[in-house]
Protein backbone atom coordinates (compact mmCIF):
# COMPACT_ATOMS: atom_id res chain seq x y z
CA UNK A 1 0.00 0.00 0.00
CA UNK A 2 2.35 2.84 -1.60
CA UNK A 3 1.42 6.53 -0.99
CA UNK A 4 1.35 8.43 -3.98
CA UNK A 5 2.85 11.88 -3.70
CA UNK A 6 3.04 14.55 -5.89
CA UNK A 7 5.41 17.33 -5.05
CA UNK A 8 5.55 21.47 -6.44
CA UNK A 9 8.54 23.71 -5.42
CA UNK A 10 10.21 25.77 -7.78
CA UNK A 11 13.43 25.25 -6.03
CA UNK A 12 14.71 22.33 -7.39
CA UNK A 13 17.04 21.28 -5.36
CA UNK A 14 15.26 21.58 -2.61
CA UNK A 15 12.30 19.75 -4.34
CA UNK A 16 14.69 16.73 -5.82
CA UNK A 17 16.27 16.52 -2.63
CA UNK A 18 12.96 16.05 -0.78
CA UNK A 19 11.80 13.72 -3.79
CA UNK A 20 14.84 11.07 -3.49
CA UNK A 21 14.65 11.16 0.40
CA UNK A 22 10.84 10.09 0.05
CA UNK A 23 11.36 7.85 -2.41
CA UNK A 24 13.91 5.85 -0.74
CA UNK A 25 11.26 5.41 1.97
CA UNK A 26 9.33 1.75 1.28
CA UNK A 27 5.63 3.26 0.88
CA UNK A 28 6.26 6.51 -0.14
CA UNK A 29 6.38 6.92 -3.79
CA UNK A 30 6.85 10.38 -5.80
CA UNK A 31 4.73 10.33 -8.79
CA UNK A 32 5.52 14.13 -10.17
CA UNK A 33 7.45 16.69 -9.43
CA UNK A 34 6.35 20.59 -10.38
CA UNK A 35 7.67 23.76 -11.19
CA UNK A 36 4.45 25.78 -10.20
CA UNK A 37 1.16 25.96 -9.37
CA UNK A 38 -0.21 25.67 -12.78
CA UNK A 39 1.99 22.88 -13.44
CA UNK A 40 0.72 21.38 -9.76
CA UNK A 41 -3.25 21.90 -11.11
CA UNK A 42 -2.30 19.76 -14.20
CA UNK A 43 -0.35 17.14 -12.31
CA UNK A 44 -3.09 16.96 -10.04
CA UNK A 45 -6.48 16.61 -12.44
CA UNK A 46 -3.96 13.70 -14.09
CA UNK A 47 -2.48 12.07 -11.56
CA UNK A 48 -5.10 12.22 -8.32
CA UNK A 49 -2.50 11.73 -5.68
CA UNK A 50 -2.84 10.71 -1.98
CA UNK A 51 -1.17 13.58 -0.97
CA UNK A 52 0.08 16.92 -2.35
CA UNK A 53 3.19 17.98 -0.85
CA UNK A 54 3.90 21.63 -1.83
CA UNK A 55 5.33 25.15 -1.27
CA UNK A 56 3.65 28.59 -0.90
CA UNK A 57 5.77 31.11 -2.77
CA UNK A 58 5.93 29.96 -6.51
CA UNK A 59 5.81 31.73 -9.50
CA UNK A 60 3.57 32.20 -12.11
CA UNK A 61 0.56 31.05 -9.15
CA UNK A 62 1.36 31.22 -5.67
CA UNK A 63 0.44 28.26 -3.35
CA UNK A 64 -2.57 30.01 -1.72
CA UNK A 65 -4.41 30.73 -5.60
CA UNK A 66 -3.19 27.06 -6.34
CA UNK A 67 -4.82 25.52 -3.40
CA UNK A 68 -8.08 26.78 -3.99
CA UNK A 69 -8.41 26.16 -7.59
CA UNK A 70 -7.28 22.48 -6.77
CA UNK A 71 -9.45 22.12 -3.90
CA UNK A 72 -12.51 23.85 -6.27
CA UNK A 73 -11.69 20.79 -8.36
CA UNK A 74 -11.12 17.83 -6.19
CA UNK A 75 -12.78 19.00 -2.97
CA UNK A 76 -10.87 15.70 -1.13
CA UNK A 77 -7.72 16.29 -1.95
CA UNK A 78 -4.91 16.04 0.91
CA UNK A 79 -2.36 19.05 0.53
CA UNK A 80 0.70 19.04 3.25
CA UNK A 81 2.33 22.40 2.73
CA UNK A 82 5.99 22.68 2.98
CA UNK A 83 7.29 25.89 3.46
CA UNK A 84 10.20 27.61 5.35
CA UNK A 85 7.46 30.63 7.24
CA UNK A 86 7.40 29.10 10.81
CA UNK A 87 5.19 32.44 11.19
CA UNK A 88 1.30 31.82 12.78
CA UNK A 89 -0.14 33.93 9.83
CA UNK A 90 1.01 31.37 7.55
CA UNK A 91 -0.32 28.58 9.07
CA UNK A 92 -3.45 30.04 9.92
CA UNK A 93 -3.79 31.16 6.64
CA UNK A 94 -3.16 27.31 4.85
CA UNK A 95 -5.12 25.75 7.33
CA UNK A 96 -8.49 27.94 6.56
CA UNK A 97 -7.32 27.64 2.77
CA UNK A 98 -8.14 24.06 3.19
CA UNK A 99 -4.59 22.32 3.70
CA UNK A 100 -4.80 18.91 5.90
CA UNK A 101 -1.12 20.07 6.99
CA UNK A 102 2.10 21.72 7.51
CA UNK A 103 5.49 21.08 8.00
CA UNK A 104 8.64 23.83 7.93
CA UNK A 105 11.01 22.67 5.50
CA UNK A 106 13.93 22.60 8.10
CA UNK A 107 12.04 19.76 9.52
CA UNK A 108 13.75 16.24 9.75
CA UNK A 109 13.02 13.99 7.26
CA UNK A 110 11.25 11.63 9.54
CA UNK A 111 8.89 14.28 10.51
CA UNK A 112 7.92 14.68 7.07
CA UNK A 113 7.49 11.27 6.28
CA UNK A 114 5.24 11.15 9.45
CA UNK A 115 3.29 13.95 8.30
CA UNK A 116 2.36 12.37 5.15
CA UNK A 117 1.46 9.31 6.42
CA UNK A 118 -0.82 11.16 8.95
CA UNK A 119 -2.02 13.52 6.18
CA UNK A 120 -2.55 10.54 4.04
CA UNK A 121 -5.06 8.42 6.97
CA UNK A 122 -6.98 11.60 6.50
CA UNK A 123 -5.43 13.05 9.82
CA UNK A 124 -4.53 16.51 9.84
CA UNK A 125 -1.24 18.00 10.98
CA UNK A 126 -0.26 21.36 11.90
CA UNK A 127 2.87 22.62 14.11
CA UNK A 128 1.89 24.28 17.72
CA UNK A 129 1.58 27.96 16.29
CA UNK A 130 4.14 28.57 18.72
CA UNK A 131 7.43 30.79 16.54
CA UNK A 132 9.63 29.31 18.74
CA UNK A 133 9.22 25.89 17.56
CA UNK A 134 11.92 25.07 15.57
CA UNK A 135 11.44 21.54 14.70
CA UNK A 136 8.53 22.91 13.50
CA UNK A 137 6.43 19.37 14.28
CA UNK A 138 4.19 18.74 16.72
CA UNK A 139 6.21 19.16 20.01
CA UNK A 140 6.79 21.44 22.84
CA UNK A 141 10.04 23.13 24.15
CA UNK A 142 11.14 22.93 27.93
CA UNK A 143 12.56 26.16 28.26
CA UNK A 144 10.54 28.24 30.31
CA UNK A 145 11.58 31.34 28.39
CA UNK A 146 9.83 30.23 25.10
CA UNK A 147 6.71 31.86 25.97
CA UNK A 148 8.57 35.35 25.94
CA UNK A 149 8.69 37.36 22.91
CA UNK A 150 12.44 38.21 22.30
CA UNK A 151 12.63 41.65 23.83
CA UNK A 152 11.09 39.78 26.99
CA UNK A 153 13.73 37.74 26.96
CA UNK A 154 16.24 40.07 27.20
CA UNK A 155 14.36 41.77 29.60
CA UNK A 156 14.25 38.62 31.81
CA UNK A 157 17.83 38.07 31.62
CA UNK A 158 18.73 42.16 33.00
CA UNK A 159 16.33 41.39 35.62
CA UNK A 160 17.67 38.13 36.28
CA UNK A 161 21.07 40.16 36.92
CA UNK A 162 19.89 42.78 39.73
CA UNK A 163 19.00 45.58 37.08
CA UNK A 164 16.38 47.73 37.82
CA UNK A 165 13.94 49.04 35.59
CA UNK A 166 15.81 52.18 34.96
CA UNK A 167 18.63 50.57 34.12
CA UNK A 168 17.10 48.51 32.22
CA UNK A 169 15.41 51.16 30.00
CA UNK A 170 18.83 52.71 29.69
CA UNK A 171 20.51 49.62 28.68
CA UNK A 172 18.12 48.83 25.61
CA UNK A 173 17.34 52.69 24.67
CA UNK A 174 14.09 52.32 25.82
CA UNK A 175 11.45 54.36 28.15
CA UNK A 176 11.16 53.36 31.78
CA UNK A 177 7.39 53.37 30.80
CA UNK A 178 8.17 50.58 28.01
CA UNK A 179 10.45 48.60 30.60
CA UNK A 180 7.69 48.62 33.05
CA UNK A 181 5.79 46.93 30.83
CA UNK A 182 7.75 44.76 29.96
CA UNK A 183 8.86 43.62 33.36
CA UNK A 184 4.91 43.24 33.94
CA UNK A 185 4.10 41.16 31.32
CA UNK A 186 7.20 39.26 31.82
CA UNK A 187 5.72 38.63 35.93
CA UNK A 188 2.58 37.65 33.70
CA UNK A 189 3.40 35.55 31.41
CA UNK A 190 5.51 33.41 34.08
CA UNK A 191 3.19 33.89 37.22
CA UNK A 192 5.69 35.14 39.17
CA UNK A 193 5.11 38.75 41.42
CA UNK A 194 8.31 40.01 42.06
CA UNK A 195 12.10 40.46 41.16
CA UNK A 196 13.25 38.47 43.58
CA UNK A 197 11.16 35.72 42.19
CA UNK A 198 12.46 36.01 39.22
CA UNK A 199 16.22 35.62 39.78
CA UNK A 200 14.82 32.17 42.23
CA UNK A 201 13.41 30.70 39.63
CA UNK A 202 16.38 31.86 36.79
CA UNK A 203 18.47 30.24 39.16
CA UNK A 204 16.33 26.69 39.39
CA UNK A 205 16.13 26.63 35.64
CA UNK A 206 19.99 27.27 35.26
CA UNK A 207 19.49 29.80 33.60
CA UNK A 208 21.96 32.57 36.36
CA UNK A 209 25.58 32.70 35.10
CA UNK B 1 -16.42 86.90 -34.93
CA UNK B 2 -15.09 89.97 -33.46
CA UNK B 3 -11.03 90.55 -33.06
CA UNK B 4 -11.24 90.26 -29.23
CA UNK B 5 -13.57 87.15 -29.48
CA UNK B 6 -10.80 85.67 -31.51
CA UNK B 7 -7.99 86.85 -29.40
CA UNK B 8 -10.10 85.38 -26.16
CA UNK B 9 -10.47 81.91 -27.69
CA UNK B 10 -6.42 81.85 -28.93
CA UNK B 11 -5.73 82.51 -25.40
CA UNK B 12 -7.94 79.57 -24.12
CA UNK B 13 -6.86 77.14 -26.40
CA UNK B 14 -3.04 78.43 -25.63
CA UNK B 15 -3.77 77.87 -22.31
CA UNK B 16 -5.47 74.66 -22.61
CA UNK B 17 -2.82 73.55 -24.53
CA UNK B 18 -0.31 74.46 -21.57
CA UNK B 19 -2.32 72.83 -18.93
CA UNK B 20 -2.30 69.91 -20.89
CA UNK B 21 1.40 70.05 -21.25
CA UNK B 22 1.57 70.64 -17.57
CA UNK B 23 -0.59 67.58 -17.07
CA UNK B 24 1.03 65.06 -19.15
CA UNK B 25 4.52 66.10 -17.34
CA UNK B 26 2.95 65.36 -14.50
CA UNK B 27 2.33 61.82 -15.37
CA UNK B 28 5.47 61.46 -16.55
CA UNK B 29 7.04 62.55 -13.50
CA UNK B 30 4.85 60.20 -11.60
CA UNK B 31 5.24 57.53 -13.21
CA UNK B 32 8.88 57.87 -13.04
CA UNK B 33 8.30 58.19 -9.37
CA UNK B 34 6.49 54.64 -9.12
CA UNK B 35 9.27 53.52 -11.14
CA UNK B 36 12.04 54.23 -8.58
CA UNK B 37 10.23 52.90 -5.73
CA UNK B 38 9.48 49.73 -7.18
CA UNK B 39 13.48 50.05 -8.13
CA UNK B 40 13.92 50.62 -4.08
CA UNK B 41 11.81 47.15 -3.26
CA UNK B 42 13.52 45.06 -6.03
CA UNK B 43 17.15 45.84 -4.34
CA UNK B 44 15.66 45.45 -0.90
CA UNK B 45 14.25 41.92 -1.95
CA UNK B 46 17.38 40.94 -3.34
CA UNK B 47 19.72 42.01 -0.12
CA UNK B 48 17.01 40.33 2.31
CA UNK B 49 17.63 37.28 0.13
CA UNK B 50 21.05 37.31 0.67
CA UNK B 51 20.49 38.02 4.81
CA UNK B 52 18.53 34.99 4.75
CA UNK B 53 20.27 32.68 2.97
CA UNK B 54 23.57 33.71 3.95
CA UNK B 55 23.62 34.76 7.87
CA UNK B 56 20.69 33.43 8.26
CA UNK B 57 21.89 29.43 7.14
CA UNK B 58 24.93 29.93 9.04
CA UNK B 59 22.81 31.26 12.76
CA UNK B 60 20.28 28.40 11.96
CA UNK B 61 23.34 25.55 11.66
CA UNK B 62 24.71 27.29 14.81
CA UNK B 63 21.18 27.01 17.06
CA UNK B 64 20.47 23.77 15.72
CA UNK B 65 24.15 22.80 17.97
CA UNK B 66 23.33 24.61 20.66
CA UNK B 67 20.28 23.25 21.50
CA UNK B 68 21.19 19.94 20.85
CA UNK B 69 23.56 20.55 23.80
CA UNK B 70 21.35 23.07 26.11
CA UNK B 71 20.85 20.14 28.32
CA UNK B 72 23.95 19.48 29.40
CA UNK B 73 24.97 22.87 31.19
CA UNK B 74 23.13 26.39 32.16
CA UNK B 75 25.70 28.20 30.16
CA UNK B 76 25.13 26.50 26.94
CA UNK B 77 21.61 26.75 27.28
CA UNK B 78 22.42 30.39 27.74
CA UNK B 79 23.97 30.17 24.78
CA UNK B 80 21.56 28.77 22.71
CA UNK B 81 18.89 31.31 24.18
CA UNK B 82 21.35 33.79 22.46
CA UNK B 83 22.05 32.71 19.16
CA UNK B 84 18.50 32.08 19.34
CA UNK B 85 17.69 35.55 18.99
CA UNK B 86 20.36 36.54 16.38
CA UNK B 87 18.17 34.47 14.44
CA UNK B 88 14.90 35.62 15.13
CA UNK B 89 16.70 39.40 14.44
CA UNK B 90 18.49 38.24 11.29
CA UNK B 91 14.93 36.54 9.97
CA UNK B 92 12.89 39.37 11.62
CA UNK B 93 15.26 41.94 9.43
CA UNK B 94 15.51 40.26 6.18
CA UNK B 95 11.31 39.92 6.39
CA UNK B 96 10.87 43.45 7.47
CA UNK B 97 13.21 44.22 4.52
CA UNK B 98 10.98 42.11 1.80
CA UNK B 99 7.85 41.03 3.24
CA UNK B 100 7.38 38.11 1.00
CA UNK B 101 3.87 37.72 3.40
CA UNK B 102 2.64 39.90 0.68
CA UNK B 103 3.44 38.22 -2.19
CA UNK B 104 2.35 35.19 -0.50
CA UNK B 105 -0.83 35.49 1.64
CA UNK B 106 -1.94 39.27 0.99
CA UNK B 107 -1.93 42.71 2.59
CA UNK B 108 -4.26 41.43 5.45
CA UNK B 109 -2.15 38.70 7.23
CA UNK B 110 0.70 40.74 5.81
CA UNK B 111 -0.58 43.49 8.07
CA UNK B 112 -1.37 41.14 11.10
CA UNK B 113 2.45 39.95 10.78
CA UNK B 114 3.36 43.37 10.98
CA UNK B 115 2.07 44.90 14.12
CA UNK B 116 2.65 41.24 15.88
CA UNK B 117 6.58 41.91 15.12
CA UNK B 118 7.01 45.08 15.60
CA UNK B 119 4.78 45.92 18.36
CA UNK B 120 4.00 42.73 20.31
CA UNK B 121 8.45 42.73 21.44
CA UNK B 122 7.23 46.10 22.48
CA UNK B 123 5.07 45.72 25.15
CA UNK B 124 2.24 47.85 22.94
CA UNK B 125 -0.75 45.86 22.81
CA UNK B 126 -2.69 46.58 19.51
CA UNK B 127 -6.11 45.77 17.49
CA UNK B 128 -6.41 45.65 13.89
CA UNK B 129 -9.20 45.79 12.01
CA UNK B 130 -9.18 44.94 8.50
CA UNK B 131 -11.76 44.80 5.89
CA UNK B 132 -9.94 44.89 1.95
CA UNK B 133 -11.73 45.03 -0.88
CA UNK B 134 -11.37 41.81 -3.27
CA UNK B 135 -8.77 43.02 -5.64
CA UNK B 136 -5.79 45.50 -4.97
CA UNK B 137 -3.48 46.34 -7.06
CA UNK B 138 0.47 45.14 -5.80
CA UNK B 139 1.85 48.66 -5.80
CA UNK B 140 -0.76 49.69 -3.71
CA UNK B 141 -0.92 46.95 -1.70
CA UNK B 142 3.01 47.75 -1.17
CA UNK B 143 1.86 50.93 -0.39
CA UNK B 144 0.04 50.67 2.53
CA UNK B 145 2.31 48.28 3.86
CA UNK B 146 5.27 50.42 3.69
CA UNK B 147 3.21 53.47 4.72
CA UNK B 148 2.01 51.29 7.79
CA UNK B 149 5.58 49.90 8.54
CA UNK B 150 6.95 52.86 8.63
CA UNK B 151 4.57 54.59 11.06
CA UNK B 152 4.69 51.80 13.04
CA UNK B 153 8.57 51.88 13.48
CA UNK B 154 7.54 55.47 14.87
CA UNK B 155 5.45 54.83 17.11
CA UNK B 156 7.86 52.38 18.94
CA UNK B 157 10.47 54.46 18.28
CA UNK B 158 9.20 57.59 19.61
CA UNK B 159 5.71 57.38 21.02
CA UNK B 160 6.21 55.46 24.54
CA UNK B 161 2.35 54.42 23.60
CA UNK B 162 0.61 51.17 25.16
CA UNK B 163 -1.55 50.74 22.85
CA UNK B 164 -2.23 50.99 18.87
CA UNK B 165 -4.85 50.45 16.40
CA UNK B 166 -4.68 49.84 12.97
CA UNK B 167 -7.76 50.16 10.78
CA UNK B 168 -8.65 49.68 7.05
CA UNK B 169 -11.87 50.27 5.28
CA UNK B 170 -12.74 50.75 1.96
CA UNK B 171 -15.44 53.08 0.35
CA UNK B 172 -16.63 54.11 -3.18
CA UNK B 173 -12.89 52.28 -5.23
CA UNK B 174 -11.04 54.59 -2.38
CA UNK B 175 -8.83 52.71 0.65
CA UNK B 176 -8.34 54.38 4.11
CA UNK B 177 -5.69 53.39 6.53
CA UNK B 178 -5.62 54.64 9.70
CA UNK B 179 -3.02 54.09 12.29
CA UNK B 180 -3.68 55.70 15.93
CA UNK B 181 -1.18 55.56 18.95
CA UNK B 182 -1.93 56.62 22.25
CA UNK B 183 1.66 58.16 23.06
CA UNK B 184 3.34 61.23 23.75
CA UNK B 185 2.37 62.66 20.25
CA UNK B 186 4.62 65.48 19.29
CA UNK B 187 4.20 69.00 17.54
CA UNK B 188 3.64 68.58 13.83
CA UNK B 189 4.58 72.61 13.59
CA UNK B 190 7.54 72.52 15.44
CA UNK B 191 9.26 68.91 14.85
CA UNK B 192 11.20 68.63 11.25
CA UNK B 193 9.76 65.65 9.13
CA UNK B 194 13.15 62.67 9.33
CA UNK B 195 13.65 60.45 6.53
CA UNK B 196 10.88 58.54 7.44
CA UNK B 197 8.28 60.67 7.42
CA UNK B 198 9.11 62.50 4.13
CA UNK B 199 9.76 59.09 2.06
CA UNK B 200 6.30 58.09 3.13
CA UNK B 201 5.11 61.61 1.89
CA UNK B 202 6.38 61.30 -1.24
CA UNK B 203 6.06 57.59 -1.95
CA UNK B 204 2.14 58.89 -1.48
CA UNK B 205 2.32 61.55 -3.77
CA UNK B 206 3.53 59.07 -6.53
CA UNK B 207 0.11 56.79 -5.81
CA UNK B 208 -2.05 60.26 -5.89
CA UNK B 209 -2.84 59.00 -2.02
CA UNK B 210 -3.95 61.67 0.91
CA UNK B 211 -1.12 61.60 3.82
CA UNK B 212 -2.46 63.28 7.12
CA UNK B 213 -0.65 63.23 10.46
CA UNK B 214 -2.39 64.17 13.43
CA UNK B 215 -0.73 64.78 17.01
CA UNK B 216 -0.05 67.05 20.10
CA UNK B 217 1.85 66.87 22.74
CA UNK B 218 -0.21 64.39 25.26
CA UNK B 219 -2.85 63.61 22.83
CA UNK B 220 -0.98 60.19 20.81
CA UNK B 221 -0.76 60.62 17.20
CA UNK B 222 -3.11 59.58 13.97
CA UNK B 223 -1.64 59.28 10.51
CA UNK B 224 -4.47 58.57 7.79
CA UNK B 225 -3.98 57.42 4.46
CA UNK B 226 -6.61 57.21 1.62
CA UNK B 227 -5.67 56.08 -1.39
CA UNK B 228 -7.66 55.52 -4.91
CA UNK B 229 -7.74 52.06 -6.43
N1 LIG C 1 3.99 58.25 16.73
C1 LIG C 1 4.83 59.26 17.10
N2 LIG C 1 4.84 59.69 18.39
C2 LIG C 1 5.66 60.70 18.79
N3 LIG C 1 6.50 61.35 17.94
C3 LIG C 1 6.54 60.98 16.64
C4 LIG C 1 5.71 59.92 16.16
N4 LIG C 1 5.94 59.77 14.83
C5 LIG C 1 6.88 60.69 14.51
N5 LIG C 1 7.25 61.43 15.59
C6 LIG C 1 8.20 62.57 15.60
O1 LIG C 1 8.47 62.92 14.25
C7 LIG C 1 9.87 62.90 14.02
C8 LIG C 1 10.18 62.55 12.60
O2 LIG C 1 9.92 61.18 12.31
P1 LIG C 1 10.64 60.48 11.09
O3 LIG C 1 10.51 61.34 9.90
O4 LIG C 1 10.13 59.10 10.96
O5 LIG C 1 12.19 60.47 11.50
P2 LIG C 1 12.92 59.58 12.64
O6 LIG C 1 11.96 58.50 13.05
O7 LIG C 1 14.12 59.04 11.96
O8 LIG C 1 13.24 60.52 13.75
C9 LIG C 1 10.42 61.94 15.03
O9 LIG C 1 11.76 62.18 15.35
C10 LIG C 1 9.50 62.20 16.23
O10 LIG C 1 9.96 63.31 16.96
MG1 LIG D 1 10.93 57.24 11.68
Amino acid sequence: MTINVVIADDHVLMRQGVSQMLNSHEHISVIDECNDGVELIASVLKHSPDVILMDISMPRMSGLVAIDKILAQRAAAKILVLSMHNEVEYVEAMRDAGAKGYILKESSGESLIDAIKKVAAGKICFPDTEEKNNDGQCQKHISPLSVLTRREREVFFLVAAGNTSKKIAELLDMSLKTAENHRSNIYKKLNLSSSAELIRMAGKAGLLE
Amino acid sequence: MSDVEQELASIKALQASLKQRLDDDQAVLQQLAKRLWAQQESEKAKLSRELHDGIGQLLTGLTRRLQALSQQSPELATLHSIADMALHDVRQLSRLMSPTILDDLGLKPALNWLCRNLLEDEAITYESHIDLPADIPKDISILLFRIAQETLVNTVKHSAASTVTLSLGHHHNVIRLDIIDNGKGFDTKQVEPGIGLSSINDRASAFSAQLELISAIGKGTRTTVTVPI
